[in-house]
């Protein structure tokens, strides 16, 4: 029965299909080839490195993103020697680990909020390669930021490097797992989102030591390891996920009003 | 590069970008044609959407998947279309020549599957017109709609359900 209503639908489709102009459609095949003729995207992609775009996606970030991710780590750094119990420093370094997504956010999804994204996409480098430019700059600036909270905060407040990595670098990965997820199902536009997001993870972090003291610390450092794992895994699959999306322009879809 | 390689590889483009066009250009046609009033505006919006992807690296780039993207440019230049829709015009005898003959038992049959199709929901609408009136797979519905194939087996299943319980009702 049901492959006698798919059958049904081929035909109705087919029955209904609008003959083709052989005319127009050799028109089109002519100017295509005329603008890949004037276009030559292959010869000019080729005379720029993708280190050369990389550097130059950094013109495009606004210095404040940067300034913003300097003074959070400062003040993380800051607040890490003002407190004296090793308790509230681990969860200074998982609230500002959260914090340092949510500033790279706006940078990172600047394209699709300001609905520059498709024109992008009809640039000689696309709208795949602006967003994964963005995305390594700011894991090239985290990466660079864990590494100095997994060295200074150990220092001042006498604690486990290992276990400072693991406390920031765990809800690192998932946040961004959350923001990249967020931007796909939001279309890109997700800034509102995530930063609500991040609202909701601070305050999540904070009110859960309120009820359940040390609760960080009591987990196993393989428990802590395995989330580690989890998270890292769940952010590669949503980057992944995201990146495919937007080569394939769907992240460009809008409400699409059909024939009667 | 020299300019040996340069005009090669101008060559390789427009003749890639020629014969995709040719391959795809029925099908975003007809793609078209069932969105828009018209027979000019189908021809049009087609024209846009290869032009884009002339201008894009879309065809070029293996990793990338040019029909999802050609589908989307489609959807986004039949919308833009739409925006400025043209009043419709009388039809003339060139056209009254192609209404089939009511009498026909596929004529109603058609009817009624219009009727149902129209009152599905929009996402269950698309992917039906992509699967069997595009005759696309999943793998390629599933990229041009930027969801899981999981998600658009049981949108399929739902979709032809409702179909088959509103003509079913019908014919009652």
């Amino acid at each position: 029965m049901s492959d006698s209503m798919r059958e049904d639908l081929r035909a109705y489709y087919k029955s209904t299909d609008a003959p083709v102009d052989e005319d127009a459609k050799a028109h089109v095949i002519a100017l295509v080839s005329g603008q890949a003729a004037r276009c030559s995207v292959v010869g000019q992609a080729r005379a720029m490195p993708y280190w050369r775009f990389l550097a130059g996606q950094l013109r495009f970030v606004s210095p404040r993103a940067w300034v913003a991710q300097l003074t959070l780590l400062v003040g993380m750094l800051l607040l890490v020697s003002a407190c004296s119990e090793s308790d509230a420093t681990m969860l200074i370094v998982m609230v500002a680990s959260v914090l340092s997504v949510a500033l790279a956010v706006p940078s990172v999804f600047k394209s699709f909020e300001s609905g520059m994204a498709e024109l992008e996409a009809a640039c000689r480098h696309d709208a795949t390669q602006v967003l994964v430019g963005r995305l390594i700059l700011f894991g090239l600036a985290d990466v660079l930021w864990m590494s100095l909270a997994a060295c200074l905060v150990p220092a001042i407040a006498d604690s486990d490097p290992f276990r400072v990595f693991l406390y920031a670098a765990t809800p690192f990965f998932s946040f961004c797992a959350a923001c990249l997820y967020l931007s796909r199902i939001t279309r890109g536009r997700c800034v509102t989102a995530c930063i609500a997001a991040a609202s909701c993870t601070v305050a999540g972090i904070w009110g859960a030591s309120t009820a359940f003291p040390h609760w960080y610390s009591d987990a196993s450092m393989v428990v802590w390891s395995a989330s580690l794992v989890v998270a890292l895994a769940l952010a590669l699959y949503e980057a992944r996920r995201l990146v495919a999306q937007v080569a394939s322009g769907s992240i460009f879809r809008t409400a699409l009003p059909t024939r009667g | 590069m020299d300019s040996g390689d340069r005009e090669r590889d101008q060559l390789l483009d427009a003749d890639l970008l020629a014969r995709f066009a040719e391959e795809h250009y029925d099908e975003i046609f007809r793609y078209c044609a069932r969105r828009l009033p018209t027979a000019e505006d189908a021809k049009d919006a087609t024209q846009d959407v290869f032009m884009r992807l002339a201008k894009s690296r879309a065809v070029y780039d293996s990793r990338g998947k040019p029909l999802a993207y050609l589908y989307t440019c489609a959807r986004n230049a039949c919308i833009d279309i739409m925006r400025h829709a043209r009043p419709t015009v009388a039809l003339d005898e060139a056209d009254a020549e192609r209404i089939p003959d009511p009498a026909q038992e596929r004529y109603q049959r058609n009817l009624l599957l219009a009727d149902a199709l129209s009152r599905l929901a929009a996402d269950e609408r698309e992917v039906l017109e992509l699967r069997y009136g595009q005759d696309l797979k999943m793998a390629d519905v599933a990229a041009i709609l930027g969801a899981s194939r999981f998600a658009l087996y049981r949108l399929e299943r739902r979709a032809l359900d409702a179909l088959r319980q509103m003509i079913g009702d019908d014919q009652r």
